[in-house]
C-alpha cells in the first residue's frame, strides 16, 4: 500500500478550514495533499487520518481512533512526531469527525496503532520533506544541508532557521514528495521510550471533560428506568407524586419500539432485533431531582420476553445444547469410537487411546465501566448536536441522521473524555433516549444512567458453556480436539443497527455468534479440530467485554491442555512446549516466562504455580468451510503469556501472590502505555476469575450495583512482574490480549496447588481443599 | 439557605438541605471533577475531603457538611503541584481518569496522617474502586508522595 505513488498533487491553501498551513490526509492509498475544499467535502474521498501544521507551530493530528483510557492518542501522537521531527507538547489530537467519507470510525479490537502506525510514519515523513524543501527554496540552498528537528528546519553551515509555522505557506505550494525517507527503528527518539502520556495532566486535577460534566444554558437532567425484560412495558407510576418534587420538569415515557420503527421497517424475521423495553425518564433541573423523583415515580413493569429464565435454567439449556451438540460434526470429522472416557474427575485408567471429556462454565460479566452511561442532547428543530462517550462517531452518526433525517451538516457529534469502555460505549441508548426527551421538551438533555440502571439495563458479555472431548494418542498427546461450544445469543438483542452482523444464514439452522469462537482452534497441535456453536437466546442482549471470546476460549483451551498435562504425568510447561514444536515465538515466549518466573524452582507447601498462553487476535474461520484453522486477518498478532504463583490455606482461603507476564506485541511504541494496558489486564483478569458473575433470576439480572457485583480492589493487586518482549515483527495490539492468560494462569496454579481443578468461573465461594 | 465552603470559597445555597453533597458540587457548582459512579458509597468516585478526612460525597447531605471545610479535586492545586499530583505523574497512574479524583484525594488524606503506609494500610485505605486497574501505579505513586512530602517538611 504504501509503495503507491501520490495520486494528486495540488496548491492547498486559503479555506475556512486552514488560513494557510500544510494538510496531509492519509487516503486508503497514499499520502496526499488535500485542499481546504476538499477537507470540507471529505464526503468524496475516502480520508482516515491526516494531520494539519498551523503557522502557529501547532500541529493537529485527527485521529479515527478515540482514547478510552488505553493509550491510543499518546501512541500516535508520538508516530508522527517521530517523523515530523517534533516535540510530543505541539501535537493536537482531534477526533475524527463521522463524516460518511471517513468510512466506518470504530475503536475496537486493538488493532489501532497495527492499523495506523505506517501511515503515520508515512504522513509524518512526508510533511517533514516538505518542509525541508520548502527551507532550502526560501535559502536557495541545497536541500541537504537542512535538517529538521524539534519543529525547526536549520540551515547547518549558516546557523539559520525557520520553524514549521514560518514554512507552511510555502510548502503548502510544493507537492508530496512520493517516496519520503523513512527512518529506520534504530533512529527513533520517541518511539519505543515510555513517554508520558499527553491526557494525564487533566485527569488529575478533575479539569478533563467527562459526558456528564457537560454543561449548556437551560440544560435538564434526566434519568431513565427501563422494564427488566426486553419487550416488558410499563403497567403504573405515580406521575403526580413525581412531578411533586421541587426542580422537576417532566415524566415522559420512552415508547422505544415506535422509536425504532420511525427508522426502518424490520426484516422479515428480524422484529426481535428492535424488541427494546418500554422507558420511563424523569426530568429535572438536578440529577439528584431527577432520581429522587424517580424514587417517589416507582414505575411498575410486566412482561416482555425470556420471563422463566433463571441461571438453573440456563444451565439445563447450555447442558441439553452440549449434548446435542456433542454428536452433531462437520462433513469431513465422524464421530470417534473406541476411545474410553476420562471424564470430569474421574479419570479411569488410561489405554492406548483415551478421551479427555469436560465441561467448561464462563458466568454472565459485565463491563461495569466507573462512568455509567450517558449523552446531552441540544435538538433544536434544524440542528442536533451531541455530547458524550462513544467508541463509535460512525454509528452515532448513522443513528442520529436516521432519527432526525437531517443530512450530516446539521449534526454534530462530540466525543468526550471517556471513563472506561472495555466494550460497553458502543451502546447508544442513553444517546436515543436523550434525543427523544430534547425533541420532545426543546431543551438540552443530559440523560445519565444510574448505576443500578446500567448493572441491570445494560449488555454484559454473553455467557458461555463449553465441552471438549480431546483424544489421546499412546504418549498422551493429542489426536484430535473437539470443542463445543452452547452460549447466550447476543446480537438478536442488541440492536437495529447490527442487523446482519449475525451470519446465520451461512451456517444453516445455527444461529452463529462469530466472537464466541475467536482464538480456536487452539494453538497447539490438537490434531484434527471440529467446532460446533449453539447459541441460546436467553432475552439478554451482548456488548463484547474487552478480548471478546477469546477470554473464555483461552480459560478453556489453556485449562484442558493442563488437563492432558498432568494426565500425561507431565510438566505443565514442558507438555506445552511439545505441542508448541515448530511455533518459535510461541516456544520462545514459553521458555523466557519459564526463566522469568523460575519455573522449576520450588515452592512451599500450599503454594502452586500455573502457566497460560495466548495469541491475540486469532479467529475461527467460520466463514468458509471446513476445515478449520486460525485466521489472524491479516494482522500481526500479539503473543501473551503469564504465570501465577498462588498459595491456598488449609482452611481453603485463596491468595494470588504473583503474576509473571509476557508481552510480544512486535513493535512496543510506548513501554509506558503497553505495560499500564498489561497491568489493567491482569487485574481485569483476577477480577473476571475471583468474583464478578451476575446472577438471572425471572429473565433479569439480580445485581444492582457495585456491592454485588464485585471488581477487584487495591487489595486483590498481587505482586506483577512484566517483560516485554523485543521484536522486529510491526506493532500489534496490547489493550485487549493481556486478559485472557491470566484467568488460567490462576486456576491451574489453584490445581497445582490443591488438586482442585476449576472449571467453573468464578472461582468465588468454591471449596478449594 | 445553606453554607457551604468549598476550596476556601463560602457559598450561599438554596438547595435542599437533603442533597447529597455530590450533586451540590456537580450541578449547583459546576465542580464537576468529582465524579458519580454508584451513588452507595461503593466505588468511592466522588471522594472528597471535609475536614481533611475522605468522605463519599454521594452519602453526605448537604445539611451534615454545612459549614465544615471541604476540598475537591480542583481545590488541591492551582498547576498540577501538590505532591500526590506531582506522583501521579510521575508514576503516569490514570488510564481513563474516571476514578482518579477520587483515588488523588483519598491518597492526600492518607499521607497527611502518615507519609510511609505499608502495604496492609494502603490495601485497606485505598478502596476506590478502578476499572482499568490502576492499582499497582497508585501503590507506586502514594509511596512516591510520601517522599515528596517528606522531603518538602524536612
Amino acid at each position: 500500500m504504501l509503495d503507491q505513488q501520490i495520486s494528486r498533487r495540488k496548491l492547498f491553501r486559503n479555506s475556512a478550514l486552514l488560513s494557510a498551513g500544510i494538510l496531509l490526509e492519509y487516503g486508503a492509498t497514499c499520502v496526499r495533499s488535500l485542499n481546504a475544499e476538499e477537507a470540507k467535502k471529505a464526503a468524496e474521498l475516502d480520508v482516515s487520518l491526516y494531520i494539519k501544521i498551523s503557522p502557529d507551530n501547532t500541529v493537529h493530528l485527527v485521529l479515527p481512533n478515540i482514547e478510552m483510557g488505553q493509550g491510543i492518542h499518546t501512541a500516535q501522537a508520538m508516530v508522527i512526531a517521530e517523523e515530523l521531527e517534533i516535540n510530543l507538547d505541539n501535537v493536537v489530537v482531534v477526533d475524527a469527525p463521522p463524516l460518511p467519507a471517513y468510512g466506518k470510525l470504530r475503536t475496537g479490537g486493538s488493532i489501532s496503532i497495527n492499523k495506523n502506525f505506517d501511515k503515520l510514519i508515512k504522513i509524518g515523513a512526508t510533511a517533514r520533506e516538505m518542509l525541508i524543501e520548502a527551507a532550502s527554496l526560501e535559502w536557495q540552498v541545497p536541500r541537504d544541508e537542512c535538517v529538521a528537528k524539534g519543529g525547526y528546519v536549520n540551515h547547518i553551515s549558516s546557523g539559520r532557521s525557520f520553524s514549521y509555522g514560518e514554512l507552511t505557506e510555502k510548502a503548502s505550494s510544493l507537492a508530496p514528495p512520493q517516496d519520503p525517507r523513512i527512518k529506520n527503528r534504530k533512529e527513533y527518539q520517541l518511539i519505543g521510550h515510555g513517554v508520558p502520556r499527553i491526557d494525564i495532566p487533566g485527569k488529575i486535577n478533575g479539569s478533563a471533560t467527562y459526558g456528564m460534566d457537560v454543561r449548556l444554558p437551560n440544560m435538564l437532567f434526566a434519568v431513565v428506568k427501563s422494564a427488566p425484560r426486553r419487550g416488558g412495558e410499563i403497567v403504573d407510576f405515580n406521575e403526580e407524586k413525581a412531578l411533586k418534587i421541587k426542580g422537576v420538569k417532566a415524566v415522559v415515557k420512552i415508547p422505544e419500539k415506535q422509536i425504532f420503527l420511525k427508522v426502518s421497517e424490520p426484516e422479515p424475521g428480524e422484529s426481535e432485533s428492535i424488541n427494546f423495553p418500554e422507558s420511563i425518564a424523569v426530568v429535572a433541573e438536578s440529577n439528584w431531582q431527577a432520581m429522587k423523583a424517580m424514587e417517589s415515580l416507582s414505575p411498575k413493569f410486566l412482561g416482555g420476553n425470556s420471563e422463566e429464565m433463571s441461571d438453573e435454567k440456563i444451565g439445563k439449556l447450555f447442558s441439553s445444547a452440549l449434548d446435542y451438540l456433542e454428536n452433531v460434526f462437520i462433513e469431513d470429522v465422524e464421530k470417534q469410537e473406541g476411545y474410553e472416557w476420562l471424564e470430569q474427575d474421574r479419570i479411569v485408567q488410561s489405554s492406548a487411546h483415551s478421551i479427555l471429556k469436560n465441561d467448561y462454565y464462563f458466568p454472565l460479566q459485565t463491563h461495569a465501566a466507573l462512568e455509567p452511561l450517558n449523552f446531552t442532547v441540544n435538538y433544536t428543530g434544524d440542528f442536533c448536536e451531541v455530547w458524550g462517550p462513544s467508541q463509535s462517531q460512525s454509528d452515532i452518526a448513522r443513528m442520529l441522521r436516521e432519527l432526525t433525517g437531517f443530512s450530516e451538516e446539521k449534526i454534530k457529534i462530540n466525543l468526550t473524555t471517556m471513563g472506561g469502555s472495555f466494550g460497553i460505549k458502543q451502546a447508544k441508548d442513553a444517546l436515543r433516549q436523550a434525543l427523544y426527551l430534547s425533541e420532545k421538551l426543546h431543551k438540552p438533555i443530559q440523560l445519565m444512567w444510574t448505576r443500578e440502571h446500567e448493572m441491570q439495563n445494560s449488555y454484559p458479555m454473553q455467557m458461555s458453556q463449553h465441552r471438549v472431548q480431546i483424544g489421546l494418542d499412546e504418549k498422551k498427546y493429542p489426536e484430535f480436539w473437539h470443542h463445543r461450544i452452547a452460549a447466550s445469543h447476543s446480537a438478536a438483542h442488541r440492536d437495529e443497527f447490527f442487523r446482519g452482523w449475525t451470519k446465520s444464514e451461512d451456517w444453516g439452522t445455527r444461529p452463529w455468534e462469530p466472537n464466541c469462537a475467536d482464538g480456536l482452534p487452539p494453538l497447539y497441535k490438537v490434531g484434527k479440530f471440529d467446532f460446533q456453536l449453539k447459541c441460546e437466546d436467553l432475552g439478554i442482549p451482548s456488548y463484547n467485554l474487552r478480548t471478546t471470546g477469546s477470554t473464555q476460549n483461552c480459560f478453556v483451551t489453556e485449562s484442558a491442555v493442563d488437563e492432558l498435562a498432568h494426565f500425561a504425568g507431565a510438566d505443565p510447561l514442558d507438555y506445552r512446549l511439545n505441542l508448541l514444536s515448530g511455533n518459535e515465538r510461541c516456544s520462545k515466549i514459553l521458555e523466557d516466562l519459564s526463566r522469568q518466573s523460575s519455573w522449576t524452582s520450588r515452592l512451599d507447601d500450599g503454594f502452586g504455580r500455573g502457566v497460560a498462553i495466548y495469541e491475540f487476535m486469532v479467529k475461527l474461520n467460520w466463514w468458509e468451510n471446513a476445515p478449520f484453522h486460525r485466521n489472524n486477518l491479516g494482522m500481526p498478532t500479539t503473543v501473551v503469556a503469564a504465570s501465577a504463583i498462588v498459595s491456598v490455606t488449609k482452611r481453603g482461603r485463596l491468595k494470588i501472590e504473583k503474576i509473571y507476564f509476557r508481552l510480544d506485541c512486535g513493535l512496543c511504541v510506548n513501554p509506558n502505555v503497553v505495560r499500564s494496558q498489561i497491568e489493567g489486564g491482569i487485574i481485569m483478569g483476577i477480577s473476571l476469575a475471583m468474583n464478578e458473575k451476575l446472577t438471572i433470576k425471572a429473565g433479569s439480572i439480580v445485581e444492582t450495583n457495585y456491592d454485588e457485583y464485585k471488581i477487584a480492589k487495591m487489595k486483590h493487586t498481587p505482586e506483577i512482574d512484566i517483560e516485554i518482549v523485543e521484536s522486529d515483527l510491526p506493532p500489534s495490539g496490547v489493550g485487549e490480549p493481556p486478559v485472557a492468560p491470566v484467568i488460567p494462569a490462576i486456576t491451574n496454579a489453584i490445581f497445582a496447588a490443591t488438586g482442585r481443578r476449576i472449571r467453573k468461573l468464578p472461582i468465588g465461594k468454591q471449596k478449594l481443599i | 439557605m445553606q453554607e457551604l465552603t468549598v476550596n476556601s470559597k463560602k457559598y450561599e445555597l438554596d438547595v435542599d438541605s437533603d442533597t447529597p453533597l455530590l450533586w451540590v458540587l456537580r450541578d449547583t457548582l459546576n465542580l464537576t471533577g468529582t465524579k458519580y459512579g454508584c451513588g452507595i458509597q461503593q466505588c468511592g468516585s466522588c471522594t472528597v475531603l471535609v475536614k481533611g478526612r475522605p468522605v463519599r460525597s454521594c452519602g453526605v447531605t448537604l445539611e451534615e457538611v454545612s459549614g465544615k471545610d471541604i476540598l475537591t479535586i480542583e481545590g488541591l492545586s492551582e498547576d498540577n503541584s501538590h505532591p500526590v499530583q506531582q506522583a501521579w505523574i510521575a508514576e503516569q497512574v490514570p488510564q481513563c481518569g474516571y476514578c482518579q479524583s477520587g483515588q488523588i484525594l483519598t491518597a492526600v488524606a492518607l499521607l497527611s496522617r502518615n507519609t510511609k503506609p505499608d502495604e496492609q494500610t494502603v490495601n485497606r485505605t485505598m478502596n476506590v474502586l478502578c476499572r482499568c486497574g490502576t492499582y499497582p501505579r497508585i501503590r507506586k505513586a502514594i509511596t512516591k508522595a510520601g517522599e515528596i512530602m517528606e522531603k518538602q517538611n524536612a
